[in-house]
């Protein structure tokens, strides 16, 4: 249904949209479709010469690091202790509490105990010593809200201001604003969740957008990616030959097929993997890292090397010019039954990791023009369920920001005592992808694409950037 | 099969999702496997319609898109094998979008 939707001549209830010609890249490339200005047209694209090279204001960040903590991380036990939790763990809340898997109990405290840390005194749970030591590097923003109390829908709000399926995710936005930096990389990579992602690939889609700017996963297992060798029996001029051969057939095809955004998405992602296969396997080879980085990011130990793996990766991605890097947590934060073990294992796994991207990209200078983002879908309810555990809440959780232009060792925004519901400076969905596009120097109401006749935007019609928190 | 949006089996998957990324590009490019039936479909060709370019490039058509080429593709495939394997014409057949998207 989705995907005829958006293909095409749009059903739509005022009639038929054509949106075969979307936008200047498209139309120049299908324009150019005739066989001689093939070539030229793709040595423009690949010199980015048509891309939308220009920010709208200066930028404070060149890239992103989104340390995803799918399932929902609990503010309360992590970076937002709420000590009237403390007084009143037991009783009865003070309103009626809508949960999401129904029977509410009584408020609960924290399991854990936080200690505050550096200069700007920042409360943190004491399961994550590394990231502490970062105290004044953060930005909290403790008042976000969300629509939906369900991880699929809030999981494509997160990721592309929508709760609905098929919109263009975040990083697919920042593809299409922004000209690649490094053309042998993909722009936009994503270091799945060895589970899978609730919502799966149209977490990081390009929806209604040009399909090359969907991104790219890597698996989330063993080697990141496959094949980048090619056949002992053909030699990379051979290969050439034949892609460019191929090339000119599917564009022959694609002009038969007007409107198809991923004939053309194809294309492109065969141009990308020959050049992939010369940079990208030295770029995942985590091996030719020194031994002490690696025991850094705690890849000598079993419960941190998946997540450290992925950490180390994405600071080599960005290093090489890749622009949005997406790092899922494995496994959830999703603790119904039993949030003292489960937040545990979940802050054992990802603190030390963090904690070691954070210093390696201070180290090297890079901290400064790479906004990191530590954040899940949703937060958690301050009343238990099933005695121990803690239920979906959309109405109040924490993202944090370091980096890329972000003041650190400051929080904005409260949520209330008990940490329910968004109470001071609430921040939106769009809001934070408002922020996040700031640092990249991307006005987010300038930032639009025509489809189904209006034009559209990664924050609909809504969204403010968090001015506060930068610097 | 993860590659090419094979759905988790954890949850139930109403309708697959259509992704065209590099990995998936790198697969066909470079999986020994997918070279392996490149050189099974091109020693079959072989075997049918014997040396001859032109019948060559036609038969390979025929059975990968269920259509005859084109005169400017049977012109374009015959100046490609001039300098190329037909083991590379067939390996080619199969990124075709026509050979991956049906109409």
């Amino acid at each position: 249904m989705w995907t005829n939707h958006r293909r095409n001549a749009t059903p739509f209830p005022c009639g038929l949209v054509d949106n075969r010609f979307t936008n200047r890249r498209e139309f120049l490339r299908k324009a150019g479709s005739g066989f001689a200005s093939v070539a030229l047209l793709d040595l423009l694209d690949r010199q980015n010469l048509l891309a939308n090279t220009r920010t709208h204001h200066a930028a404070t960040a060149k890239s992103v690091i989104w340390l995803f903590m799918e399932g929902g991380p609990s503010a309360m036990d992590t970076f937002d202790p709420k000590p009237a939790l403390n007084r009143h763990h037991g009783q009865k809340p003070p309103a009626s509490i809508d949960v999401f898997f129904g029977n509410p109990g009584p408020l609960m405290k924290s399991p854990f105990t936080f200690k505050q840390h550096g200069k700007s005194g920042t409360w943190i749970c004491d399961h994550m010593p590394h990231i502490a030591r970062h105290a004044d590097d953060l930005a909290l923003i403790k008042s976000c809200h969300a629509e939906s109390p369900a991880h699929g829908p809030a999981m494509y709000q997160m990721n592309t201001g929508m709760v609905r399926t098929g919109f263009p995710s975040a990083g697919a936005w920042i593809q299409y604003g922004l000209a690649a930096s490094n053309q042998e990389l993909p722009g936009f990579v994503v270091l799945q969740n060895s589970r899978g992602s609730k919502g799966g690939a149209n977490n990081w889609g390009a929806g209604f957008l040009p399909s090359e700017f969907q991104g790219t996963p890597f698996r989330a297992q063993g080697t990141p990616l496959l094949h980048l060798n090619r056949p002992e029996d053909l030699n990379r001029e051979q290969q050439r030959r034949m892609l460019d051969l191929a090339r000119r057939w599917n564009r022959a095809h694609a002009t038969k097929h007007p409107g198809e955004s991923d004939l053309l998405g194809r294309i492109h992602s065969f141009e990308l993997a020959f050049r992939m296969q010369s940079s990208a396997l030295e770029t995942v080879d985590l091996a030719s890292e020194p031994e002490p980085i690696r025991a850094r990011y705690g890849l000598d130990k079993d419960h941190t090397r998946a997540f450290g793996e992925k950490c180390l990766l994405a600071r080599r991605l960005i290093e090489r010019g890749v622009r949005f890097v997406q790092v899922y947590c494995d496994d959830e934060w999703d603790s119904h039954s039993n949030l003292e073990e489960q937040h545990a294992q979940r802050m054992a796994e990802t603190d030390q990791p963090v904690g070691a991207l954070l210093s390696d990209l201070k180290q090297r200078g890079l901290l400064d023009q790479t906004l990191v983002i530590w954040g899940g879908e949703f937060g958690r309810m301050p009343v238990s369920e099933k005695a121990l555990g803690r239920d979906h809440n959309p109405h109040g959780f924490l993202v944090w920001m370091a980096g890329g232009g972000i003041r650190g060792g400051t929080s904005y925004g409260e949520l209330d005592e008990i940490g329910w519901r968004s109470a001071t400076n609430p921040v939106s969905v769009n809001d934070l992808h408002a922020t996040i596009l700031h640092a990249l120097g991307l006005n987010h109401e300038r930032l639009t694409y025509r489809h189904n006749g209006r034009e559209f935007r990664l924050t609909d019609v809504a969204g403010e950037p968090v001015h506060a928190i930068f610097a | 099969m993860e590659i090419f949006d094979a759905p988790n089996a954890d949850a139930s998957c109403g309708r697959r999702n259509v992704t065209t990324v590099a990995p998936q590009a790198l697969t066909l490019l470079n999986n020994p496997q997918i070279r392996g039936w490149a050189r099974d479909f091109a020693t079959r060709v072989r075997r049918d319609v014997g040396p001859d370019h032109s019948r060559q490039v036609k038969h390979a058509y025929q059975i990968a898109l269920s259509r005859l080429p084109g005169d400017t593709e049977l012109e374009e495939a015959i100046v490609f094998l001039r300098h190329s394997e037909l083991e590379n014409l067939c390996h080619l057949l199969f990124t075709l979008n026509e050979f991956i998207y049906v109409d």
